[in-house]
């Protein structure tokens, strides 16, 4: 972007708002409005000037079956979001996950039962997830696992809270002299950086951009140098991965 | 009780996990939201498609929504319109007029008349959109309702590509002058 005067910023505001501004120059905007919060008011401004033309819009029934839709899409009640885990871990999920390599091993109930689940990596991990860590109830999660398939990384969201929370202590350390990164990998676009994995636990904010990608994207971790990849996209290899799926 | 508070009520609700309130805002409001969806998208798959995504965005993140910043039905339009921008994005330009809305949708491009009837920033916005010329409010609703381009508005109009966009940014720039309190 290289319009940065406060009238141009106003201006794009504006056309961000109204719909004009559109495509790639509509991304590269969304990137600058979560990156300052001076544009980030600017939008949240024109929002509300313009918000009332909502109103004058024509009522048109929309099809019966849409609600309906919705309620599945969004589940049981929340507290039997862990049984909902287990249920999803033993049996088939129903909501499509995105197509990222593992996705189909990663609905094959037989490779779990073979590989992932008896072992006590991931008992112990699962223990951990569904008994003592979350601070709060997730929404969604997201199982990140190496090459080999071997899960190594618990991922709870909380995306009522716009919260990632996990434990990074058990991940095998990085090399010297290289971080480890974290990545959403949304449904279209551009992997988007989370920001370099510490050696412990992580509780970390989400943008609404963030959770409305996680919901229905991926997330995942590579390797790069010391203090992350100096270009905003992942530049070494990708360790581990795994899609975000709903905890209920 | 007015309509928004209902709303803003509902949201709360909802923002706290409750499944009934987020269907009573359902109820209140899916009517209007589709109705600028299948203005926008112009097809009715597509408008349930963006209809579906934008109660999902709702429910995850009903908390952010702020009553002092607007109503809660401009909030759910935001996040539908763009619901709509990006299934358009992710179709190309592809948006043929399914034949059995075309006699459904109001010409909203006079000024949008509803907005009379509306809250108090509504009929304030009105009284500024009114103060503009017909062509360059025609643009700018044409583009909000609609979704169009630049270049569409201009195709739709029959105008030129320069013009339109002057129409367009001066228009945005007086309604804000307008409208500043």
């Amino acid at each position: 972007m290289t319009e940065r005067d406060p009238e141009s910023l106003d201006r794009l505001a504006a056309e961000y708002v109204l719909g004009t501004l559109r495509g790639p120059a509509r991304r590269r905007f969304e990137r600058l409005i979560a990156g300052d919060a001076d544009v980030a008011r600017r939008v949240e401004d024109w929002a509300q000037r313009l918000d009332p033309l909502a109103e004058a819009a024509p009522a048109i029934e929309p099809p019966a079956q849409t609600w309906p839709a919705i309620m599945r899409r969004i589940g049981p009640a929340p507290d039997r979001a862990r049984r909902g885990l287990i249920e999803f871990l033993f049996g088939l999920p129903t909501e499509a996950v995105p197509s990222l390599a593992t996705a189909g091993l990663w609905y094959c109930v037989s490779f779990w039962r073979q590989v992932g689940i008896a072992s006590a990596a991931i008992a112990a991990l699962l223990f951990v997830y569904l008994f003592i860590a979350p601070p709060s109830s997730p929404t969604h999660m997201a199982l990140l696992a190496d090459a080999a398939n071997k899960p190594v990384l618990v991922v709870s969201l909380d995306l009522h809270h716009d919260r990632l929370t996990l434990d990074a202590a058990r991940l095998p350390t990085a090399e010297a002299g290289k971080s480890l990164e974290l990545w959403i990998l949304p449904p279209a676009g551009s992997p988007r950086s989370l920001g370099v994995l510490p050696g412990g636990q992580l509780s970390l904010p989400l943008d609404m951009k963030a959770a409305e990608d996680l919901a229905r994207g991926a997330l995942a971790v590579s390797l790069e140098p010391a203090g992350g990849s100096p270009t905003g996209l992942p530049t070494g290899p990708v360790l581990y991965s795994g899609p975000v799926l709903p905890a209920s | 009780m007015s309509d928004a508070t209902l709303l803003a009520g509902f949201l709360a609700a909802a923002a706290k996990g409750d499944r009934g309130a987020l269907e009573r805002l359902y109820r209140a409001t899916a009517p209007q939201l589709f109705g600028l969806a299948v203005g926008i998208v112009r097809r009715r798959d597509l408008a349930e498609e963006a209809l579906q995504e934008t109660f999902m965005a709702v429910w995850r993140h009903a908390a952010r929504f702020d009553p002092a910043r607007g109503t809660a039905l401009g909030w759910m339009a935001r996040i539908l319109r763009n619901e709509c921008f990006d299934l358009l994005a992710a179709r190309g330009r592809e948006t043929p007029l399914d034949p059995e809305f075309a006699e459904s949708l109001p010409d909203l491009t006079d000024g949008p008349e509803a907005l009379a009837e509306g809250g108090e920033d509504a009929v304030r916005l009105k009284r500024c959109l009114d103060q503009l010329e017909a062509q360059p409010r025609a643009s700018l609703l044409l583009a909000y309702y609609q979704g169009l381009t630049f270049d569409q508005v201009a195709a739709r109009l029959g105008a030129p590509l320069g013009t339109v966009k002057s129409w367009i940014r001066r228009s945005l720039v007086r309604l804000k002058g307008c409208l500043e309190p």
